[in-house]
């Protein structure tokens, strides 16, 4: 075996290196593909795990929220017998540190209120605790084992704050539950008692109306229909609600599998599409480019195989010869790759926000990568040995090149159709990453910080800002109740003759007149608030896509909303609110259509230092940052507080797309460097099978540069094709993947043609560079040694 | 080993063209004879061996080695049939590269039922009447032309085969090795083997018993060497 793989060492070396990039790539993609697929399957029971919707009819269109009252799920289990458990929680505090007393900080995936049967129905190991007393406490939580190692030693009756949202606030440590795998839809996060939300919020916890803050789970019993229940579910809203409301608004509740409720999403599903398309690409140029290099060799094999043959060595065992070489090439190859993964797993985990370990341990992957293997392993071995097998051997002493020629060229087409594909596909995601990172947000972030100062007392959050004012580094600062970037909370604007709700706008909360200024908002209409919202004005700024809503909710026929006036839920004042001010449309919620707030927004006056503290520097620069965080820590010094630029959000919004166009370029870069290592293979072939006709070519009076020509030619013609069906394939897959977004690049055809005459000057460069030395050869030497 | 063929017949089909490599041949050679069959280039002498050596099937006709029909068998049942009885010599030694000289030779055997001392045996005897046994660990490509074909000899007789067909097997040599190879198939044939060998040499012919020539698919000659 050795000899054989040392006997023609390029050529097997160049079947290894793209096997072994192809299985790493492909390993990992079909990983995470796995991995997406299979979210929240490793639950027990995740088959018969529902989460609990709302439906309502608004404005004559009926929609279905996830989030629902606090007492729907634990009546929704008094009513219906074929509930075996029901649980809600709701969030507290986002992804942010918690401290000890003994002053160390952690990371944590965020707080959530829970009631007590949470594990009962995401059942997981609890390491310590009785968890339905914790989550039956005020102020006891569970946390996962990964964070109590983290923190190390005894963690059981320890105490923690959350100092940059609750830094009064202190939550025990009662019980351990097992982390969650990575691939799931529930928040891996401390679960802290649901009767402690008494302690900040209004406590909604038995509400089945409004109030709506919960998520909803019911564990169904075996063989339940959820359909079934629908009698239970309404029998439970008529006794529990008013009956004129019911009908109002034709409310109800669904139950929708939380299986699938991952990947039907329309985002997931795409990239779903996207990495599959990848790795069938990546794995089929692998496996065909070492399928390339074994026709190329056939010639010298074939005789072998011949002269076994004459020796009386049956078809049989040919065949498993030829398998278990490619077998052994399998196996160095896959011990080569898992190297590979493993030395580049950080490069794997940035691309695919996933870590490597999680990914290989996830439910039954080792048994798919196990099939992707056999597939390769077919193509690889199999086709070949069929190969040997059905070759006479008289055909094979007479050692017929041309015979396998047709063979070499489909499969090299096939390497230049996923090159051609991968190619136009980065070429398109590039641009729309470029066309994203440059959009117009309707504000100015460039110079712009935040620091979260929720957890302050005003007239600290005050200092802070005064403070940073005073460094001479500081434009302007201002406080808001909200971020700008994320997709904004719902109100309904309603009619208070009809008391209909008719239109729901994005709540921006209040703002302090100088965020104007901070933000670099542009008025189209009006101005800034003249007095804040201590005073009786009631005055508000909105987006200019209020004026499409007073067109269609309010009959209005111009588009000036200046002193136009509208009523709002969710605000303290019961009266009109005037507006004083339009700004050009802002940009919230995600790059993809189903995350973006298309919403109008609001913004309320506020004189409050609350909030979220926005800073404008006169340049955003490093040392600039470090004073005002100096400055911060030197203002509070027992406080946690980070400042930090609003491109950061930015970048962190355009992560999923940098690191698709990442993981596009990666696989576009390995698929090109196979295809290219083909290409090589089968030109010198070619360059050893004509060499008898190139020679009597130049003795003939043909030029050098003729005889290259007649190499690239040939391949050109094999090549413009697969490079166009590519480009095609390229272009749908493109339209595809670009649909979920809000703003897209234009599909111009000139930038994939483009691509495909980038890619055909390369190949004719390889070409002209392998056959240079048959070109400029003697062809005497040729001659002689026919 | 007794050959008898009758109305042989091998068509060879493309798309568009129908070529009759062998038309009507009918042959007998005794076990333990020597025969050469000469003819121009392209008229069915590779084929012919080819058919004899079970290597392919005629299209039409009967083929009887030792009196049992074979020529229709299914390649499964031809390989059977090759294995230990049939050696192969060939113009150009089909020596594999990546193999040395042992186990070059030892191939045949590794199909066969022997234990590995009777393997190891066999072996060292052929290539010590090949006169190659220092050049065991050789490659072939560490190899001259006549120790090759010397090594293919070795491996074509080590199952001690009843029949050897050699297709031009000095047509690679210079006149000393080619001379050396005839000589050592020579001694073969006194040993009892019964030896086909196809030649372009009427130098080679004249060791034959009996000397066949073939043209356009068919025989045209069939003469006993009185030589």
């Amino acid at each position: 075996m050795f000899k054989i793989f040392t006997s023609d060492l390029r050529r097997n070396i160049v079947k290894i290196l793209c096997l072994t990039i192809g299985l790493a790539i492909g390993f990992v993609l079909v990983a995470k593909i796995y991995f997406e697929k299979t979210y929240d399957s490793f639950f027990p029971d995740s088959d018969r795990i529902y989460m609990v919707t709302e439906m309502a009819e608004i404005n004559g269109e009926y929609k279905e929220f996830n989030q629902i009252p606090g007492g729907t799920a634990p009546a929704l289990k008094r009513y219906i017998p074929q509930i075996e458990a029901a649980t809600r929680f709701t969030y507290f505090v986002p992804d942010s540190k918690i401290k000890l007393h003994d002053d160390r900080s952690f990371d944590i995936e965020g707080v959530y209120l829970a009631d007590s049967c949470l594990f009962d129905v995401f059942k997981t190991d609890i390491v310590e605790g009785d968890y339905k007393a914790v989550l039956s406490s005020q102020d006891g939580c569970m946390i996962p084992r990964s964070l109590a190692e983290k923190i190390g030693g005894d963690v059981m009756g320890m105490k923690f704050s959350v100092p940059s949202y609750h830094p009064t606030y202190e939550a025990t440590i009662m019980g351990v539950y097992e982390d969650f795998q990575e691939n799931t839809t529930l928040p891996r996060a401390i679960f802290i008692g649901l009767p402690t939300i008494s302690r900040f919020y209004y406590d909604g916890s038995d509400n089945f109306a409004g109030n709506d803050r919960y998520v909803g789970y019911v564990r169904l019993a075996k063989d339940t229909d959820p359909k079934s229940l629908q009698s239970g579910i309404r029998k439970m809203l008529e006794d529990n609600l008013d009956k004129e409301m019911l009908d109002q608004y034709n409310f109800n509740h669904g139950l929708r599998p939380l299986l699938g409720s991952y990947t039907s999403q329309d985002g997931v599903k795409t990239m779903i599409t996207m990495l599959s398309l990848l790795s069938v690409i990546i794995l089929l140029s692998a496996g065909i480019n070492y399928l390339l290099v074994t026709v190329g060799q056939f010639n010298s094999r074939a005789k072998e195989m011949a002269v076994r043959k004459c020796y009386g060595t049956g078809n049989a065992k040919l065949f498993m010869m030829v398998v278990g070489e490619s077998l052994v090439y399998m196996v160095v190859s896959l011990m080569l790759a898992l190297i590979l993964i493993s030395i580049s797993s950080g490069l794997c985990e940035e691309l695919l926000g996933t870590s490597i370990q999680q990914l290989f341990s996830v439910g039954r992957i080792w048994a798919v990568e196990g099939l992707v293997i056999l597939v390769l392993l077919i193509l690889t071995g199999v086709i070949p040995a069929w190969l040997y097998c059905k070759t006479p051997v008289s055909v094979a002493f007479r050692g017929n090149r041309k015979s396998k020629r047709i063979w070499k060229l489909a499969m090299l087409s096939l390497q230049f159709f996923s090159a051609g594909l991968l190619l136009c596909l980065l070429a398109l995601v590039a641009r729309q990453f470029k066309m994203m990172s440059n959009l117009d947000w309707g504000f100015d972030y460039e110079n712009v910080a935040q620091i979260n100062v929720s957890g302050l007392d005003p007239n600290e959050a005050k200092r802070i800002s005064d403070g940073l004012k005073n460094l001479g580094i500081v434009q302007h600062t201002a406080f808001s109740d909200h971020d700008f970037f994320s997709y904004g909370d719902g109100n309904n604007i309603w009619v208070e003759e009809t008391q209909e709700e008719m239109i729901n706008v994005a709540d921006l909360c209040y703002s302090n007149p100088e965020m104007i200024d901070v933000l670099g908002l542009r008025f189209t209409q009006g101005g800034n608030f003249v007095e804040t919202a201590d005073s009786t004005l009631h005055q508000v700024i909105v987006e200019e896509r209020m004026i499409d809503v007073f067109k269609k909710f309010f009959g209005s026929d111009d588009d000036n909303l200046i002193g136009k006036t509208f009523k709002i839920t969710g605000h303290d004042i019961i009266g009109d609110y005037t507006i004083c001010g339009v700004i050009e449309n802002m940009r919230r919620g995600g790059f993809e259509d189903s995350y973006a707030d298309k919403r109008a927004g609001v913004i309320f006056p506020t004189s409050s230092s609350r909030g979220i503290l926005f800073i404008r520097f006169t340049e955003m620069t490093e040392s600039n940052l470090r004073s005002a965080q100096d400055e911060i820590s030197k203002l509070l010094p027992d406080k946690e507080l980070y400042i930090s630029p609003m491109k950061t959000y930015i970048d962190y919004k355009l992560m999923n797309i940098r690191r698709f166009q990442k993981s596009v370029m990666v696989v576009g870069i390995a698929i090109l460097i196979i295809a290219l290592l083909g290409l090589i293979g089968y030109t010198s072939d070619e360059v050893q099978r004509r060499a008898k006709e190139i020679a009597i070519r130049k003795v003939t009076g043909t030029t050098d540069l003729k005889i290259i020509k007649l190499f690239c030619i040939d391949i050109v013609k094999v090549a413009f094709p697969s490079l166009l069906l590519g480009g095609e394939a390229a272009y749908i897959a493109g339209r595809h993947w670009l649909s979920q977004y809000t703003d897209q690049v234009s599909m111009s055809p000139i930038v994939f043609v483009l691509c495909v005459i980038a890619l055909l000057l390369l190949i004719s460069f390889v070409v002209s560079l392998n056959s240079l030395g048959v070109a400029r050869s003697n062809p005497v030497n040729h001659l002689r040694n026919e | 080993m007794k050959i008898e063929v009758k109305n042989l017949e091998k068509v060879f089909r493309t798309d568009s063209v129908q070529t009759m490599a062998l038309n009507n041949v009918s042959l007998t050679i005794e076990d333990g004879s020597f025969v050469a069959i000469m003819g121009p280039s392209g008229c069915g002498k590779s084929t012919l061996l080819n058919i004899l050596g079970l290597l392919d099937n005629p299209t039409k006709g009967n083929y009887l080695l030792d009196g049992e029909e074979v020529g229709n068998l299914k390649e499964r049942e031809r390989t059977s049939w090759r294995k230990g009885r049939i050696g192969f010599i060939f113009q150009s030694f089909n020596l594999i590269e990546e193999m040395n000289v042992k186990d070059n030779i030892m191939l045949p055997l590794n199909n066969l039922n022997l234990s590995k001392e009777e393997k190891n045996k066999r072996v060292e005897e052929a290539m010590r009447r090949m006169g190659i046994s220092h050049r065991s660990r050789h490659y072939p490509s560490q190899l001259s032309g006549g120790q090759q074909q010397r090594a293919a000899i070795a491996r074509a007789i080590v199952s001690r085969p009843g029949l050897i067909l050699a297709d031009e097997p000095t047509g690679n040599l210079d006149s000393t090795n080619g001379a050396e190879v005839m000589e050592i198939l020579n001694e073969l044939h006194r040993d009892g083997a019964t030896i086909v060998m196809v030649t372009h040499s009427h130098k080679d012919a004249a060791h034959a018993d009996r000397i066949i020539n073939l043209f356009d698919g068919q025989i045209v000659e069939n003469l006993n060497n009185l030589m």
